[in-house]
């Protein structure tokens, strides 16, 4: 396919020569570790995924508290292949989820944040709150028994944060307690706010890679590497990645549709051993570590407290990282990152399996 | 007889848990619906696997081109115009 006359309609109005240069220039670095390269497109890709069948999704879908459970149950049962869009959503989700800390733990570890990369490392590190924030928002939606205890128990956990934690519980609640303003709410933050800051922070993103180019790792540093044309090279074999990761969505979508539980009833008490998602259980499994009081003090509040000062100290690896700077191998902040990943994985895991 | 009895008797002492089971089709649910789906699905793996070999063959030849014109007449590398 080459459209002769409509190629030159658009040159004979525009000038596309940079583009074209972009194109021709943007080389990609070969070395053993480029499979991790691939990986933010993928993210990228299901992230497409998740609009389209979040717009399919739209059209059907009332945010009404009387009305949510009821309209969810009627795009998997009534509409034409809306089971399928449903499931795909659900897989896309926790599949791009999956594979953002399968991203963000291969810049830790591969030391990518390094200078001058450190806005991508921010970049992303935002990118990963907002989809996880975009899970939370969209499990809520679904109005069952399961979700409205999920919501109660993270919006209360963040009502534990000291100084601003009873106004983020407000905030992201509308009121006191979890209620259908809550779900007003979160289908605002999860089809208008979301998606805009993702939109504008990808877009950041993915400059940002185009102008500093791919890191190459510190153990690839000084030798004489290979390096091949992103266009078309890198991009043909990132569409066979998305072609397979789109069957694994597909297969899981159609083979495993999710669950949804009883209508939700802010009345009842929340469900026995009900869990929350997996990316929160690493979470969920470290606030159970701590006691209800703890040197006279709510057990809880020190926990988040705890957790949050883990969470910014990550955020804040890049710039603690001096030795990376000057691009010299830095094994303390090596095993920091190991040390993330090993109780991320440990922790979700007794989480999943207690 | 025996299972009879047991059945009778969970139908007897635990109605609430039979009412309260409202059971939702997560997918169609005839068997002729779901054969299709499943049969869609084999097509579909069998369409993604046949793309996948054309992009590699594609994707071979253009590192084929690249490798002999290596240093040469870049302008003669195919791109995705």
């Amino acid at each position: 396919m080459n459209f002769p006359r409509l190629r030159d309609w658009f040159e004979g109005r525009y000038d596309f020569t940079d583009v074209r240069d972009l194109a021709r220039k943007k080389r990609v670095p070969v070395h053993g570790r480029e499979l991790w390269y691939y990986t933010g497109g993928i993210v990228l890709f299901l992230f497409i995924i998740q609009f389209l069948t979040g717009i399919a999704l739209a059209f059907y879908y009332v945010p009404y508290f009387e009305q949510a459970h009821k309209s969810i149950i009627e795009i998997v049962t009534k509409l034409n292949m809306g089971w399928f869009f449903r499931s795909l959503h659900h897989w896309g989700a926790q599949m791009a989820i999956f594979v953002l800390f399968v991203h963000v733990f291969a810049t830790l570890l591969l030391k990518s944040y390094r200078k001058p990369r450190e806005l991508l490392w921010v970049s992303g590190f935002f990118l990963l709150g907002i989809s996880i924030f975009f899970g939370l928002s969209g499990y809520f939606l679904l109005w069952d028994e399961r979700a409205f205890a999920a919501v109660r128990v993270a919006t209360g956990g963040a009502g534990n944060l000291p100084l601003i934690g009873t106004w983020v519980k407000a905030f992201l609640r509308g009121g006191l307690d979890v209620t259908g303003e809550t779900l007003v709410r979160f289908y605002a933050f999860h089809i208008c706010l979301l998606p805009l800051l993702t939109l504008a922070i990808l877009g950041g993103h993915l400059l940002l890679v185009q102008y500093h180019g791919m890191s190459v790792p510190l153990a690839y540093k000084g030798k004489d590497l290979k390096d091949e044309p992103f266009f078309p090279n890198v991009l043909l074999r990132d569409l066979m990645i998305w072609l397979v990761v789109l069957g694994v969505a597909v297969t899981l979508a159609t083979l495993l549709p999710p669950e949804i539980a009883k209508k939700a009833d802010p009345l009842a008490p929340p469900p026995e051993g009900v869990k929350p998602e997996w990316y929160f259980l690493f979470l969920f499994q470290t606030l159970k570590l701590f006691p209800g009081t703890l040197l006279g003090m709510n057990g809880e509040t020190i926990a988040i407290v705890l957790i949050s000062l883990a969470i910014i100290f990550f955020f804040l690896l890049p710039f603690f990282d001096r030795r990376s700077r000057e691009e010299e191998r830095s094994p303390l902040f090596t095993a920091i990152g190991v040390v993330y990943l090993i109780y991320f994985i440990v922790m979700t895991l007794v989480g999943y399996l207690t | 007889m025996k299972r009879i009895l047991s059945l009778l008797g969970s139908l007897l002492f635990t109605p609430a848990s039979l009412l309260a089971a409202e059971r939702i089709d997560l997918r169609p649910s005839s068997g002729y619906d779901r054969s299709l789906i499943f049969l869609d699905l084999a097509f579909f793996w069998i369409a993604l696997i046949i793309l996948i070999a054309l992009i590699r063959l594609k994707l071979r030849e253009i590192e084929r081109v690249q490798a002999m014109d290596a240093g040469q007449e870049h302008e003669k590398i195919p791109t995705l115009e």
